[in-house]
């Protein structure tokens, strides 16, 4: 029996080089709680320095934590955790999907699942609760990820849950993903699992996830997020004026309005009024199909759609008899990047062909397990053609295959051509699919590649921004340079735009963050002050936390409300009491943000450790110019630009350390906090590489 | 009888009024006058002051434009009772300019056009361009600006509460930027 | 077409998974009259004992479940205070992906998530005459004296999962913890699944609408 409920107790370690499958004790593994957490400490345990994505030596660990499969709202996430081939570096990195997964996962009865060596034949993995086999996958390699799952499920029933990769996974590109559900991916490191020639998991559990707490206190607490949840991002008004709302917001993902529709429906659904009270129309609030395609798409939306547990639905599914034109199925599935990104590889397209460039290419991509890097790839494609790059770089014979008159003429069709070539890795073109920085070296992009905003990069490590400095400036700012990608990190972006006025954001805040100067309003900054770097330690924790307990960081902290007579607070100690109620450990918010910040310190001590220097101000925590140099006839600070300043993002980088108990001066985690943290015995590694910041050993 | 009456009507008018927020509408006093109400001109104030002044009736509140409105706060927010009052008052300019400056003063945000061509405004897109052109020779409307975010999309904004900068920043955040990175 | 041929259309528009078929063609055998309704399938009054009926049963309008699966993990949590999917008397997880006859080549066009997108809830039909309750060797599984749903006294249970077999819906499952099986019984008159449903997809229909509900549900699931 497991020491606590919540934990199903075991984490399988599954070895591909000897064929050897091993249950171990997840209780080893506690102060991480889970998923990220786990997902980090293996990594920080067991891959040495030096390894690189697609050694044999890499690791790959699937993990979920306490609260997954409970039930909870918005609790289905799947943490992924490996080396990232995409960054140039090689760091530590995660990729997480939604979809029904990891609750299945736990049902029967494994917390992680930690994926080791490499197969000598392509091979599936077959988990049906305690028993596991290692299945041949010879018959399913060099197919889409569909047609995978639809074979897995047919061999192991059709209650299967499947993780899979497509084609891009097992060619090894960069971007490539893995998959459940047909539309939930993970970005990044379907490559990885390509490398140890693991195509899928299936998974079928008969058992149940426990939780401590008595039943009455368990639904109450249900009852009361159910109470306080919004839309989608947890928007907490509708984006037009309605007579129960006080305010609204155009932005809003709550878009449910009277005379909206889910169009294609087999009878007629209309979104209608969704009053805050009234928790059978929660699903109803958030019609994603019109906010990623415009009205175009109200009559081919057949239902929203999403994962276990969670009662806002953001994926839209829609139904597009055009579709099979380009000989995909007419029903397609997704949310945001997942459809935008495709448009971004296209151009000329007017609303139609826009509308069906971001569906076909979701069909496309999610079938062939290829990632966009947040819409990166794209722009990268754009990039390259209109400076002529690619006129340079690719063999004349090959330029000339491609059909670039569908690409001027904005016909969706292009992407069936493209797609192609990037998931078989077929000609120089498909090195659109190394990620940016290895991208931008092997095709000698210049500078201008970098500072362009229009492009919009973050990072030298090749990734664009994700909710950076548009996103209260320093804020968001400080929260991109941390991880080793894009950060998948939501908790300030669904704060500000919660679409309050930010007059009662301020009001907010204070409570939050101890002064209202945490908030802007928006693209009117003021330079950095206390109240915002606790803003942003509190948004890079809560993301650690909540990709370990694994709760949505796309709807989690619920830290405003839909309801006045809350005067739209919302609550922040849910994700605590879903812990205590859970797990029948007690933990107070305070604690447990300890166990966020414990997660987030080891991943910034992994990438110490990889990069081999403490310097991480310097060498790790840069921001490309463009950010500093955009709008050349304003000055940072003055309304209407999002313009940074140098010096003050400096400032900005000391007291986010400082907030975070890291050095201020290198931004590394130092001996002191590390042992604060419970993590000594990564305090002695880090001393005896002389990666310790200052002389403290 | 006289007592009897005289609360009659005015249980029949806050009837009425919750009745008509519960559809989302407000109530304009001149329904009053109709069957089976029937209330004297010379009486309302007396009512509205019953309104204002008694307990059981504390959900009703009074808006004045053009004309008198009524709603009932339990059904409907004042936010929302507010534009119901401005599109019964009929005044388009009004309309538009104090719709236009709440946005950038209370969010603070531009307005985008489109706003207006939908519910509950649903102003037909030539008249609305019509009355915009009809604004900006008007003294009182000459805080109200347009720009235009880089896709063509029209925002509005008053610039007694957002510099030009700012509101053409915002319109290109939310028609571009968003989308791009969502 | 005749309301005959319509009927007849429907009947055969029947679930049809293999289990499915060897189940309903028993049923079919047995009751001598087959009725051309849904009704039918679950009366079976020919065979066995019959209760009164429930009040109503718990039904899934298809156009609006959106496979959050939030009723199984509510059911489980009210009457198991757990969460065990497998379990819950509501089963949305097992045709989410594929629909209820698993994938095919055609999953395309199939129901379920990696098809037209339409998720087949199932829920307990509280038969006239259970075939769970005739099933039982130890007579375990009875009418509720406040709204009728059939439950399973858990003293008389032992787990043998006859019932499971009976059942041409799959709905009654041992509990692999408990060793007892589970089947609705209606949260005595407040279907926690329907109450806190985020679409309002799942609906308590008193008994006199069953059988339209039903209908409508079937010919929604079939995409007709």
């Amino acid at each position: 029996m497991p020491k606590y409920k919540g934990w199903a107790g075991k984490i399988l370690r599954v070895n591909l080089s000897d064929g050897s499958v091993k249950a171990e004790d997840t209780n080893d593994y506690l102060d991480y709680i889970g998923g990220m957490g786990i997902g980090y400490k293996v990594m920080w345990d067991e891959v040495p320095v030096g390894v690189k994505p697609f050694d044999e030596a890499n690791k790959i660990i699937f993990a979920a934590g306490p609260v997954t499969g409970t039930g909870a709202p918005c609790t289905a996430r799947t943490n992924i955790t490996s080396l990232l081939p995409s960054n140039p570096q090689h760091l530590i990195g995660d990729g997480h999907m939604g979809g029904h997964f990891s609750p299945e996962m736990k049902y029967a009865g494994w917390d992680a699942i930690i994926i080791e060596g490499k197969a000598p034949r392509p091979v599936w993995l077959r988990i049906e609760d305690e028993k596991v086999t290692i299945e041949d996958a010879r018959k399913l390699w060099g197919q889409g990820i569909f047609d995978t799952t639809a074979d897995i499920a047919g061999i192991m029933g059709q209650e299967t849950q499947v993780a899979a990769i497509g084609q891009a996974g097992e060619n090894l590109v960069n971007l490539a993903t893995i998959m459940s559900n047909g539309n939930h991916s993970a970005g990044a490191l379907g490559g990885v699992m390509g490398s140890k020639n693991l195509k899928a998991i299936g998974i079928i559990g008969t058992g149940s996830v426990q939780y401590a707490a008595d039943r009455e206190d368990w639904i109450a607490l249900n009852d009361h997020v159910m109470s306080i949840i919004g839309a989608n991002n947890q928007h907490v008004v509708p984006s037009t004026p309605q007579p129960w709302a006080e305010y609204h917001d155009p932005a809003s993902r709550w878009t449910a309005q009277e005379g909206l529709f889910w169009g294609a429906a087999d009878k007629p659904v209309e979104t209608g009024i969704c009053e805050p009270e009234n928790i059978n129309k929660v699903g109803y609030r958030t019609q994603k199909a019109v906010k990623d395609h415009g009205m175009i798409a109200e009559d081919y939306t057949v239902r929203m759609g999403g994962c276990q547990s969670c009662p806002v639905r953001c994926h839209s599914s829609l139904e597009i008899p055009e579709l099979e034109n380009y000989g995909v199925s007419r029903y397609v599935m997704n949310t945001c990047m997942g459809y935008w990104s495709h448009y971004m590889a296209m151009r000329n397209m007017d609303e139609k062909s826009g509308f069906l460039a971001k569906t076909l290419g979701a069909q496309l991509a999610d079938d062939y397990g290829l990632w966009c890097n947040y819409g990166q790839l794209g722009r990268d494609l754009n990039y390259a053609y209109d400076k002529g790059i690619l006129k340079d770089v690719l063999p004349a014979a090959e330029y000339n295959s491609i059909p670039w008159d569908k690409f001027e003429a904005g016909d969706p069709e292009f992407l069936v051509d493209l797609y192609r070539r990037i998931a078989y890795k077929e000609g120089e073109i498909s090195h659109l699919g190394d990620g940016a920085a290895w991208l931008a070296e092997r095709w000698d992009f210049d500078e201008d590649y970098w500072n362009d905003e229009a492009h919009h990069l973050w990072s030298p490590m090749g990734y664009p921004l994700h909710h950076a400095n548009e996103s209260n400036g320093q804020v968001g700012s400080l929260i991109n340079i941390i991880f080793n990608r894009d950060p998948m990190n939501h908790s300030h972006q669904n704060f500000l735009g919660s679409g309050l006025p930010t007059k009662l954001l301020k009001e907010i805040a204070a409570e939050i963050w101890g002064s209202e100067d945490a908030v802007d309003e928006p693209a009117n900054y003021t330079p950095m002050n206390r109240a915002k770097a606790k803003f942003a330690k509190w948004s890079l924790v809560t993301c650690a936390l909540h990709d370990s307990l694994t709760v949505c960081n796309w709807m989690f902290p619920m830290a405003t409300s839909p309801l006045k007579k809350r005067n739209y607070r919302g609550d922040t100690s849910i994700e605590a009491k879903y812990f205590s109620l859970t797990t029948g450990i007690k933990m107070s918010e305070e604690e447990l943000y300890k166990a966020g910040e414990r997660i987030l310190t080891l991943h910034r001590a992994m990438t110490v450790k990889q990069m081999g220097t403490v310097d991480m101000r310097n060498e790790h925590d840069i921001i490309v110019d463009w950010v500093f140099d955009m709008d050349p006839d304003k000055k940072p600070f003055t309304p209407g630009t999002i313009k940074m300043d140098r010096d003050d993002m400096e400032k900005a980088k000391t007291m986010l350390y400082e907030e975070l108990g890291w050095d201020p001066e290198t931004g590394a985690p130092t001996y002191d906090k590390l042992v604060e943290l419970g993590m000594k015995d990564a305090a002695l590694e880090l001393g005896k590489l002389g990666l310790l910041p200052g002389n403290v050993q | 009888m006289g007592k009897e009456q005289k609360k009659s009507i005015i249980e029949l008018m806050a009837e009425k009024v919750r009745s008509d927020s519960a559809q989302a509408k407000i109530t304009n006093v001149d329904a009053f006058k109709e069957e089976p109400i029937k209330l004297p001109e010379e009486d309302l104030e007396d009512k509205l002051e019953v309104f204002k002044t008694e307990e059981e009736y504390a959900d009703i509140k009074i808006l004045r434009g053009t004309g008198i409105y009524l709603f009932s706060e339990d059904k409907m927010t004042l936010n929302y009772a507010k534009t119901m009052a401005r599109i019964a008052d009929k005044d388009i300019m009004a309309l538009i300019a104090s719709t236009v400056r709440d946005d950038s003063e209370i969010y603070p945000r531009a307005t985008p056009a489109k706003t207006f061509y939908q519910h509950p405004y649903n102003i037909d897109k030539g008249i609305f361009d019509d009355v915009l052109e009809e604004m900006e020779n008007k003294e009182e409307y000459k805080d109200i600006k347009g720009v235009r975010a880089s896709n063509g999309a029209l925002y509005l904004y008053s610039n007694k509460y957002l510099a030009e900068d700012h509101a053409a920043y915002l319109a290109e955040d939310i028609e571009v930027v968003q989308k791009e990175v969502p | 077409m005749s309301e005959e041929e319509k009927e007849e259309k429907k009947f055969l528009q029947k679930p049809t998974s293999r289990r499915d078929f060897l189940k309903k063609s028993v049923i079919g055998a047995a009751g001598t009259a087959v009725s051309m309704s849904v009704l039918g399938l679950f009366t079976d009054s020919a065979e066995a004992r019959a209760f009164a009926v429930a009040e109503g049963i718990v039904i899934s309008d298809p156009t609006r479940c959106t496979g959050c699966r939030r009723c199984e993990t509510n059911c489980t949590a009210i009457n198991d205070g757990k969460a065990h999917p497998y379990i819950s008397r509501v089963k949305v997880g097992r045709n989410y992906n594929f629909g209820e006859n698993g994938p095919s080549i055609a999953y395309w066009n199939q129901n379920g998530n990696f098809g037209d997108f339409t998720i087949v809830t199932e829920t307990c039909r509280q038969c006239e005459a259970p075939r769970c309750a005739n099933a039982c060797p130890m007579g375990a599984i009875s009418a509720d004296s406040s709204i009728g749903a059939r439950v399973v006294d858990k003293d008389k249970c032992v787990g043998c999962g006859r019932c499971s077999v009976a059942c041409p819906y799959d709905i009654p499952t041992v509990d692999p913890e408990a060793k007892k099986s589970t089947k609705c019984t209606l949260c005595g008159g407040y279907p926690t699944c329907a109450a806190k449903c985020p679409t309002g997809s799942l609906k308590f229909v008193p008994w006199k609408d069953v059988e339209l509900a039903l209908v409508e549900r079937e010919n929604l699931i079939k995409n007709n």
